[in-house]
This record gives structure tokens, C-alpha cells and sequence, in this order.
């Protein structure tokens, strides 16, 4: 009787109208039907249900379903429990039966299909493409009144029985998403393209089973403007729908028009949906309205002769207005801010901490995903170095603008590591929680205490850092000649000093070239006293320290190598005027006059810190060289000899 | 925000505490042309001989006791195991005084005193006037008793007793003059003749035992068949079932229904097609039905 029956499961027939892949929605991507492959918005956690009217002979309500959708990195899975996908047919099997009384009672049968619950799992390998797969699982309930005739002894007589069966099966089918570009994409899917379970063991009831023909869907997305999107989703089984979405703001709008070959007329009917997008939760109502009278009676003979083709939308489907709730609950912070990449622009020379504070050691590229303007605050640490994160200057990106932003760092005053190490460096960048919104990570090179980069100007940093121990050493020296210094004029009292400083400073030092093979290395002070020596840049750094200390202003030399052997050496003030040099000498080359900050002319007076034999001499040395490279030869002017003010 | 989502909240559980109705079913009327079966048990007794009255060849299968005034004209066929066809005419007419019922010794009704108003012919020839026997079982005996008379005329293989011929789709004049009152005389249509075909399908021993009947369609909405025994012991043709069916062409008795026929009490099962006109007419003397058919019957082998 039923060998006709064309009964199909869900294709693309979604409650809420197609909307694509919904860029400005997720509650249309719950439904499984236009959305083969679970593609979600969704980043965290998505919960959703539809409660609708039915308005049948007798109007019901109806909860149709309740999904949950978790997205987890590039991974999302959903799971649906869909009790209002379902459709019951009641009829008469054909057969009567007389009773008693002549009177004459039809056995009846019903088939109920019923979508029970569906998982689906999709996997985003860019935000151009996915691919995913949803797995349904239905039931299908056969009842059938039937009458047996029983011969107990010599009677006969009917009994009369019900005939039943449930049919349970799985179905799954595969997605696939792609973005030609921000305005066109396209979703491939399969139909029933994996089926297993049950098939009704009754062969009154084989002819009833749900349809499963395996065939394909193609669906167009094209979005010409921001606020509105034409949506096609055209399947094999010769079934289509048209949308047009438009988008205002947080509301949205939509209008479905779909095609069933199982219906007539040829536009079976509409989907209009209106929509409204808060912060945590969109809000959907929309209505499935047929074109064809959905009230009058139907005849077995039709539904034999035609069958229907899906649970939720076929000939026998009444019109229903549906109210959807979807919400997104993101339990992980959004990411608004994304750390493209780190430059390391300085290696770590733990002993310039100064320079740190001054200048960035690296500036990261960032960009704001977001659509409005955000203030990032970058922090840095580097291991072995810095316990905490360091926090850099807060930047303000304009919406999705990418900026170069610096990252500072703190080399704390406890740092002595004599080791060069390579370490690496977390950058991180904060929005609003404290915890970060982006992560990076770099090797970098962290070098001992007493690394120099060869820079003179640097040299500066080991001259202040160890200025305690040069402190309380020129002071015990200065304080054995305190009856010198006593009776000499006060103006004298630079000079004194440092030449008491030097003849001591030198009396017990040798020189000692750089022990490291590459690379620059640089003696505190109190280690070129314990050391008992040390190069150029040791002895000049050890003497400018203990001026320094006792308030003598001192200056670096730096003769830069130009093919030969690159030295340092130094200059002291005497604050004495140029109308004192008398006092010193009367050779005018032994001295140079510099001009102080509040504009003075003082006599400075250079010294060759290696002679190590006495004052007078380092003095002398150290005039002829300054006065030869720096001055004779122009050094100062072409750049060949730079002058390093300590402070 | 906050008072939103606790409305929403609300809202949702009471949609899910209220909203959890099932979605409407789809109630089909019966509008099929195909397939449709009535089927009704006619021997509720199979060691009654009261249930096989009237199951003979000529496709009565009534209840005595409940069949009104009847004139009944049949033309018959009898296809046997072997596969040979024997054709009858048959035409009887029964008339019942409503007013005198008849009882078996044991106090069982076995239907009204028939009676003989007057004379009767079919197509001008006058109706013989047999006894109406009535038989039954009653404590453990097989008897015969008589409820009366009635008319019969009869032609068959075993010799044409009557000068009588059906007349397949044509009519057929009925007349009786009534004892000491006039004449009533009127035509009786007939139904295309029926051919029926049996195919038994399927095994006893799988328990599909199944029986697909054709037949050529004529020109009546329905058909009646009947399904009956035959008991083993006793020869009688036993009436097992009615079945009532659309006069399609075609139908497949379930297996429960063959399946279930014991064969310790029967050995053949005799298929009976009945096309029918029946008519049936308020009179003064209660109902009368006027019914001509063409009847198949195919004995098979259980």
C-alpha cells in the first residue's frame, strides 16, 4: 500500500530562514539543515533554543530545539536536542473489520519521524576556510492495528492486535565553507551521505522508512554591501531557497523564499525573520508561512502517491511563528589585539640598566581586531633577568590599524651574572583583564655584567654603577693627604686631587689587554683594584669613577680605531677659568678649554690614564695625544675623536 | 542587561515547563481506491454445520436468520483442485413469515418459517419448490430441519434440471403471482462475470503463507470474497471470512489470515469471488433483497 512513500530527511530547511554563513549572526548557524559543515561565530560558549506555535487545526507550542555550540581554538562542537522535530501521521491501513453487531471499525496505523538529537564538530583552518560534519540521529515509530483471526478449538474468531517497530539510524554529512573574498563565499555539503542503524525488520513498514538519497548541496553567499546579503542554496533533490538579509545597526532582517518539488506552488512558501543582536544574545522571531491552503483534509492517497520530504517542511506542515534566543557566552576573554611580531633591537648589556629605561630593546607590530579604538599596554620580561613583567608605555591603535609599538625593559640592580647567556624575552600585550590578550615570545642575548657593546659612551654606566666603591676609596686616599690639600689654594683643589687620585691609582696597576677574544669586556672598578690592572678602557673607566666620586667632572675620549687600535682615555675639569691656567702650566697645548652648562669657559686637562708612571706624565702624554688627534688633526671636527661627558 | 537576561531567563523556563506539546499529527482521511479490505468471520463454529448454511455455490452466505425475503439470481463457477471449471445457473427466491420463528429441540433459533405466496419465474420459467433445510449441530448430533419452502431453478454440470441460463451482464425477468392477489413482475440487472485467479504465495513452515487474488474488474464498486474450508472429515465447505474489497483487480490476503487456517481440520481452501448487484426494497411484507451475481469459486489445496 505504502510503496510509494517518499519520505526524505532534513535537507536546508532551517526555521530561521537561510542566512549563509551570517556574518553578523550565529542563531541561524545552530540549524543544521543550512549549515551541513557547523560553522559557528561562536568563541566560547553558544547556547540557543527555538520555541514556536504550530498553528494547526488545534494551534500547539512547541520547544523545536535546544543547541550548545563550544569553540575551542580553531575547534567548535555543537550538540542539539531537537523534541519538536517531528511528524506524525495517523490513517486508516486500508483494512475494516465486521463486529457483533454488523457494524464495520477501520483499523488504523500511524508513523511517527522524529529527529531526536544531532552533534557536529567543524574545524577552521583559516577564516576563509572550514570543514565540518554533523551527525543526526532519528527515529521512526510504525504502528499498525491489525486483526488476526484465531482458531482455538473449534471456534474462530479475530483478535484484534497492534503492530509496531521502532527504526533508529544516524545519519552524518560533511561541509565545506570557503571565502573567495570578504564579500563572496560559497558552502558545499553533502545529503545523507552516511547512514547507519536500522531499517524496519517489517515489511509492512519498509515502505514507510524515512527516504535517505544521497545527494549535495551548493549554497552562494554574496554580500555587495555591508547591510545586506543575497543567499542561494540550491540541492540536487531539485530543492531550493532564496534569501535576502539586510543588516541595520544590531538589527537584522531577512526574507526566505523557498522551493520543494514535494510542494506546490512553486514557491511553497515564505520565511520573513526579523532580529535584534545585544551584547551576549541575539534574538530571532520569524514565522514560516505556505502558500497553500495547509487545513483542509488530506487523503492517504495523496500522502502514498507523494509522500513527504522533510520532518519539518512538507506538504502536511502547518504555518508557525518561532521565537529563538541564542546566547554567547565567552567565559575566555575575546582577543582584540593581536602581537604580530617582536624585533629585538639591542642585545642585553646588563651593566647600561640606564639605557633600558631610556631606550626601547625591542618594539613589537601589532594590530587592533577590533572596530574601535583600544589602548594596549605592552610588557616585557626576560627570563633570568626580570621576575616580573615590565610594563612599557600604553599605545592607542585606531580599529584595525597595525602600529610598531617600543618594549622596555628594567635591569634590576641585583643583576651580577658574569655569564653571557641566550635567553629569551615574553612580550605580552593587555587590554583590559590581566590577562593577556596576545603572547609572544624571542631569544635574546643577555650579556655578563661586564659586557660592553664598544661603545665609549657606554663605558659611562660602568663608571657610575661602582661609584660607592670609588667613592670610599678616594676619600680614604684624599683624607692621607689632607694636609697637603689643606694648605693649596681652593681653586687648585681639582687638580690636587686628581693628581693625588692618579700617582695613587697607577702605583700599584700594570696594564693587561682585554682577556676576552671577542667582544668588548669591561673591569668595574673595584675589579681593576683587585685585579691589580687592566686596558685602556679599565684604567680610564677606574680613574674617571674615583674623579667622579669626589666630584671631579670627567670626560671620555674615545679615539675611534680608524685602521689602528681604537683608545680611550679621558679628560678631567679643573674648574679652574682660562685666566688660571698659569697656575698649571704655561703651555698653552697642555690644556683645553671646554664650556660648562651655565656657560663657563673651564680648563679641562687630559690624561693618559696607561702610562701608569706618574701624574705629570699621564698628563703630558695624554695632552700631546688630544692635542695631536683631536685638535691638529681635526679629529673632533671629522668625527674621529668624540668627547664622552660621564654626566 | 541584567534585567533583560533574568527576563529571559523566566521566560525560558517557562517556556520549557509550558511549551512541551507535541507538534500537531496529521490525521488522513481515507480517500484510497486501492487496497481497502473488509473482512468479517462468517464460521464462528467450525464443527457447526448451522455456519456452513447457505455456503454453497451459490454464494449466499447469510445468516438465515437475520436474510430478509430474498430473490437471489447467480451464475456460477467451480474451478477444482485439478483445474477443471464447472459452470452453474442459479436463481432462488425465499419468502419468511416474520411472525413464526422456529427452534431447534435444544431451544435454538434457527430463523423464520419460510412460506410460498404464490408462483414464481425467472426469465418466464416457473421456480421449483424445494424444502428450505436448515442444518446443525446439537449435542454432538448433526441435524437437518426445515424452516420450509422456497423457489429454486438450477442448471449445472450435473445435468440441466432446470431450462434455465444466467445471463452475465444483462437482466433478468423476475415474476410472482401471488395466491389470490396480482401480479408483480419486474427486471433484475446482472454484473460482468467474474474470473478469479489464486496464487498462493510463500510457506506454512515460514509462516508467510499469503494468497494473492485477481480477478478481472467489471462494473461494480466492490467485490465479496469469500474464503472458506473445507473440513477434512466432514466435506463441507466451512465459510471461514468475508472479505470486501474494491473491485480492483487485485488483492493480497495477509499471511495471518491463510497462515492461521488449521490444516488439521481442513485440507483446501475454496476462494469465492462474488461480483454482486443487490438491491434491497421496503415492502409490505417486510424487507426484500434482490441480488444477481457472478460467482467464482477456486478450490485450492491447503
Amino acid at each position: 500500500m505504502f510503496a510509494n512513500v517518499n519520505i526524505l530527511s532534513q535537507s536546508s530547511f532551517g526555521l530561521n530562514g537561510y542566512w549563509g554563513l551570517s556574518p553578523n549572526f550565529n542563531t541561524p548557524l545552530y540549524g543544521y539543515e543550512g549549515n551541513t559543515s557547523n560553522y559557528a561565530h561562536v568563541r566560547d560558549w553558544g547556547f540557543s533554543f527555538i520555541y514556536g506555535v504550530e498553528f494547526a487545526k488545534n494551534t500547539n507550542s512547541n520547544i523545536y530545539s535546544i543547541s550548545l555550540s563550544k569553540t575551542l581554538g580553531n575547534h567548535n562542537l555543537s550538540a542539539r536536542f531537537t523534541p519538536g522535530y517531528q511528524k506524525e501521521f495517523i490513517f486508516n491501513t486500508g483494512e475494516s473489520i465486521v463486529l457483533e453487531d454488523s457494524t464495520s471499525q477501520s483499523l488504523t496505523a500511524s508513523v511517527n519521524y522524529k529527529e531526536l538529537f544531532g552533534l557536529g564538530y567543524s574545524y577552521k583552518f583559516s577564516e576563509d576556510f572550514s570543514v565540518g560534519t554533523t551527525f543526526r540521529f532519528f527515529t521512526q515509530d510504525f504502528f499498525q492495528e491489525i486483526v488476526t483471526p484465531v482458531f482455538e478449538d473449534s471456534l474462530i474468531f479475530f483478535l484484534r492486535e497492534t503492530k509496531s517497530e521502532k527504526v533508529k539510524f544516524w545519519k552524518g554529512d560533511l561541509g565545506i565553507n570557503y571565502a573567495l573574498n570578504e564579500n563572496l563565499n560559497f558552502v558545499f555539503a553533502s545529503i545523507n551521505l552516511l547512514n547507519f542503524g536500522e531499517k524496519a525488520d517489517n515489511s509492512d513498514f519498509k515502505d514507510l522508512e524515512l527516504r535517505r538519497e544521497v545527494g549535495g548541496m551548493i549554497g552562494v553567499n554574496y554580500l555587495p554591501f555591508d547591510a545586506a546579503a543575497i543567499n542561494f542554496i540550491y540541492e540536487t533533490t531539485g530543492s531550493y531557497q532564496v534569501a535576502l538579509n539586510g543588516y541595520a545597526g544590531d538589527l537584522g532582517f531577512g526574507m526566505t523564499l523557498f522551493h520543494d518539488k514535494y510542494q506546490e506552488p512553486e514557491i511553497a512558501g515564505m520565511i520573513p525573520t526579523i532580529s535584534y543582536k545585544g551584547e551576549i544574545f541575539e534574538l530571532f522571531v520569524s514565522g514560516v508561512k505556505y502558500f497553500s491552503n495547509r487545513k483542509k483534509e488530506f487523503g492517504v492517497s495523496e500522502f502514498v502517491e507523494n509522500g513527504i520530504s522533510n520532518i519539518l517542511n512538507n506538504p502536511y506542515s502547518f504555518d508557525k511563528v518561532l521565537l529563538t534566543v541564542s546566547f554567547n557566552i565567552n567565559t575566555a576573554k575575546e582577543r582584540t589585539v593581536k602581537l604580530i611580531d617582536v624585533e629585538i633591537v639591542k642585545d642585553i648589556y646588563p651593566t647600561f640598566s640606564e639605557n633600558y629605561v631610556e631606550y626601547p630593546f625591542a618594539y613589537g607590530t601589532i594590530v587592533n581586531l577590533t572596530d574601535e579604538y583600544i589602548t594596549v599596554k605592552p610588557m616585557a620580561r626576560i627570563e633570568g633577568v626580570n621576575e616580573e613583567n615590565i610594563q612599557s608605555p600604553v599605545s592607542a591603535i585606531a580599529p584595525h590599524d597595525t602600529v610598531r609599538v617600543p618594549f622596555y625593559i628594567i635591569i634590576p640592580e641585583s643583576y651580577s651574572s658574569e655569564k653571557v647567556e641566550l635567553s629569551y624575552a615574553d612580550f605580552y600585550l593587555f587590554t583590559i583583564s590581566d590577562k593577556p590578550d596576545d603572547q609572544f615570545q624571542k631569544a635574546v642575548l643577555v650579556n655578563s655584567v661586564n659586557s660592553w657593546d664598544g661603545r665609549v659612551s657606554n663605558l659611562r654606566y660602568f663608571i657610575k654603577k661602582d661609584l660607592d666603591f670609588s667613592m670610599s676609596h678616594a676619600k680614604a686616599v684624599l683624607s692621607s693627604n689632607k694636609t697637603v690639600l689643606d694648605t693649596l689654594p681652593i681653586a687648585l683643589e681639582n687638580f690636587y686631587k686628581a693628581k693625588i687620585l692618579f700617582n695613587e691609582y697607577v702605583a700599584n696597576l700594570v696594564y693587561i689587554s682585554d682577556p676576552r677574544a671577542t667582544g668588548e669586556y669591561v673591569q668595574f672598578p673595584h675589579q681593576t683594584f683587585e685585579l691589580k690592572g687592566g686596558d685602556c678602557d679599565d684604567l680610564s673607566v677606574g680613574y674617571s669613577s674615583l674623579l667622579e666620586s669626589v666630584g671631579i667632572q670627567t670626560a671620555l675620549v674615545d679615539y675611534k680605531a680608524n685602521g689602528k687600535v681604537r683608545h680611550v682615555n679621558l679628560l678631567f675639569n679643573t674648574k679652574l677659568s682660562p685666566n688660571q691656567a698659569k697656575v698649571l702650566t704655561n703651555n698653552d697645548t697642555k690644556y683645553f678649554i671646554r664650556e660648562s652648562v651655565d656657560g663657563k669657559d673651564e680648563i679641562w686637562l687630559p690624561v693618559e690614564v696607561t702610562s701608569l708612571t706618574d701624574f705629570e706624565t699621564a698628563w703630558k702624554l695624554g695632552a700631546e695625544k688630544f692635542n695631536k688627534e683631536a685638535i691638529s688633526e681635526l679629529g673632533i671636527a671629522k668625527g674621529k675623536v668624540n668627547i664622552v661627558d660621564i654626566y | 542587561m541584567k534585567n533583560l537576561l533574568t527576563y529571559l531567563f523566566i521566560v525560558s523556563v517557562g517556556l520549557f515547563l509550558f511549551g512541551c506539546d507535541k507538534p500537531a499529527p496529521t490525521e488522513l482521511f481515507d480517500d484510497s481506491q486501492e487496497e481497502l479490505a473488509e473482512y468479517e468471520i462468517l464460521g464462528k463454529d467450525i464443527n457447526d454445520e448451522f455456519y456452513s448454511n447457505g455456503f454453497d455455490t451459490t454464494g449466499v452466505t447469510q445468516d438465515l436468520r437475520e436474510l430478509p425475503n430474498l430473490i437471489a439470481l447467480s451464475g456460477i463457477k467451480v474451478t477444482y483442485v485439478h483445474g477443471n471449471t464447472d459452470e452453474f445457473s442459479f436463481a432462488q427466491s425465499i419468502f419468511f413469515d416474520r411472525t413464526k420463528k422456529i427452534f431447534s429441540p435444544g431451544g435454538r433459533f434457527l430463523g423464520f418459517k419460510s412460506v410460498i405466496p404464490g408462483i414464481v419465474s425467472f426469465d418466464n420459467k416457473i421456480a421449483r419448490i424445494v424444502p428450505l433445510i436448515v442444518r446443525y449441530r446439537e449435542n454432538n448430533v448433526l441435524r437437518h430441519d426445515t424452516l420450509g419452502n422456497k423457489y429454486i431453478l438450477f442448471s449445472g454440470r450435473r445435468g440441466d434440471m432446470d431450462d434455465f441460463r444466467y445471463r452475465h451482464n444483462s437482466f433478468m425477468n423476475f415474476s410472482i403471482n401471488i395466491f389470490f392477489g396480482e401480479q408483480v413482475s419486474f427486471n433484475i440487472p446482472t454484473p460482468i462475470e467474474i474470473t478469479g485467479n489464486v496464487e498462493i504465495l510463500g510457506s506454512r513452515n515460514q509462516d508467510d503463507l499469503r494468497a494473492l487474488l485477481q480477478w478481472n474488474t467489471g462494473n461494480t464498486h466492490d467485490i465479496t470474497i469469500i474464503i472458506g474450508a473445507r473440513l477434512r472429515d466432514r466435506d463441507i465447505i466451512m465459510p471461514l471470512y468475508r472479505v470486501k474489497t474494491i473491485d480492483d483487480g487485485s488483492l493480497l490476503i495477509p499471511s495471518r489470515f491463510i497462515n492461521q487456517i488449521p490444516i488439521q481440520h481442513f485440507d483446501r481452501i475454496v476462494f469465492t469471488f462474488i461480483r454482486r448487484f443487490e438491491n434491497t426494497i421496503d415492502t409490505n411484507s417486510g424487507d426484500l433483497r434482490v441480488s444477481s451475481q457472478s460467482i467464482h469459486s477456486i478450490v485450492v489445496n491447503l
